[in-house]
């Protein structure tokens, strides 16, 4: 099972020691997933300090924040070319999930946060027709709590409904930001089956998908616009 | 009055690892409250009823410890989803980690006994340090790093 994380610099957690937690809760491989804020200037390109023989696989990823279309166009590419192993985006936003899908980035993370509208059907099917991976985030089932989560649950139905009918990859992910939020593979099961995703969802979501993503992150990227 | 063995509620052990940063202050009955309103919570009344989690044992140690729920044989599961939900136990972040699931309390406690790894106080550059089965929290202004031999250089 793959896991996709956010570790130091941007958290307290260091890579070696999330490959170390998430090694010992039974995973296979992680994926660094570090915000890279265009909008805070480009020099904020995510460097890890990964081991040479971490515990487990280690892969330098990148997830791309942009407020809009034009320096998340130039956030992609900067990643094509530090050679990120999985380059996603920091969805949420419509105007971005769209530029993210045109732009046919490997993942687009968390894409229906707020009112639950920012990915729909059309989204849906475009996604499915790139290929790009969703991300059914249980950060927020796991770490919320009240109205927060009644609002995450909410909004990853709405999203499970749209990947089932149109056949969108996806993968699913506790989106752990130190080693403290790393769940292993059969508490996320449990929540997920809480939560309405299928053991054989889940399976998809966390193992053949995400290693999908891994195998074809040598193919160029397109960026259109 | 004892009801005949067949008919006597039939109990599941979950031993689970509690990983903390080394200021983590809460104890036993802070965990106990934190798991039953989180399964309150997650699924309420009527699953927390049938599941009927509750922690029977936790022992507290710096960096962590081992804890154990006792739970219903057919509900492991939710009692699973109730435990990976634990974020926070008074204010303390925590990690929960589920290690095994025993019939009876002997044969786990015998079973799981060292899985946990104690925690030793050391330092890195004078900063004060905690470690334990090659993992380092170093104290830093703001809190902690987390990390392995590997980050603070004793490789």
């Amino acid at each position: 099972m793959y896991e996709f994380v956010h570790a130091a610099p941007e958290t307290a957690t260091t890579p070696a020691r999330t490959a170390h937690t998430a090694s010992r809760a039974g995973y296979e491989a992680v994926v660094l997933r570090n915000h890279f804020d265009l909008d805070e200037g480009a020099d904020t390109y995510p460097s890890y300090d990964v081991p040479d023989e971490p515990a487990i696989p280690v892969h330098e990823g990148v997830e791309v924040r942009a407020d809009g279309v034009e320096s998340l166009h130039e956030g992609i590419r900067r990643a094509e070319r530090e050679g990120a192993a999985v380059i996603a985006v920091h969805g949420g936003d419509e105007t971005v999930n769209r530029a993210a899908i045109q732009a046919d980035v490997d993942m687009l993370a968390h894409p229906n946060r707020g009112r639950g509208r920012s990915f729909d059907h059309v989204l849906a099917r475009e996604a499915a027709d790139a290929g790009v991976a969703v991300e059914l985030s249980l950060a927020h089932v796991l770490r919320g709590s009240g109205g927060e989560r009644v609002k995450a649950i909410r909004d990853l139905q709405a999203t499970l409904k749209l990947v089932r009918k149109y056949g969108t990859p996806f993968v699913v992910s506790a989106d752990p930001r130190t080693h403290l939020h790393i769940r292993s593979p059969r508490e996320l099961r449990a929540v997920a089956r809480l939560v309405g995703i299928e053991d054989n969802e889940l399976d998809r979501g966390t193992n053949e998908i995400p290693a999908d993503l891994l195998s074809d992150g040598d193919e160029p990227v397109e960026v259109v616009g | 009055m004892t009801l005949p063995k067949s008919l006597r509620p039939r109990n599941r052990y979950v031993f689970f690892e509690v990983e903390t940063l080394p200021d983590a202050s809460f104890g036993e009955h802070d965990l106990r409250r934190a798991l039953w309103f989180e399964a309150q919570n997650l699924y309420g009344d009527v699953t927390s009823a049938e599941t009927r989690a509750q922690l029977i044992e936790y022992d507290d140690a710096q960096g962590g410890g081992l804890a154990v729920v006792r739970c219903d044989h057919e509900h492991v599961d939710e009692t699973r989803a109730a435990l990976a939900c634990i974020d926070t136990v008074d204010g303390d972040s925590v990690g929960v980690r589920v290690i095994g699931v025993s019939g009876t309390l002997a044969a786990g406690r015998e079973r799981y006994v060292d899985a946990v790894p104690e925690t030793e106080e050391t330092t890195v550059d004078d900063a004060p340090a905690w470690e334990r089965d090659g993992v380092v929290d170093v104290r830093v202004d703001d809190g902690f790093m987390c990390g392995t031999h590997h980050d603070f250089g004793k490789e």
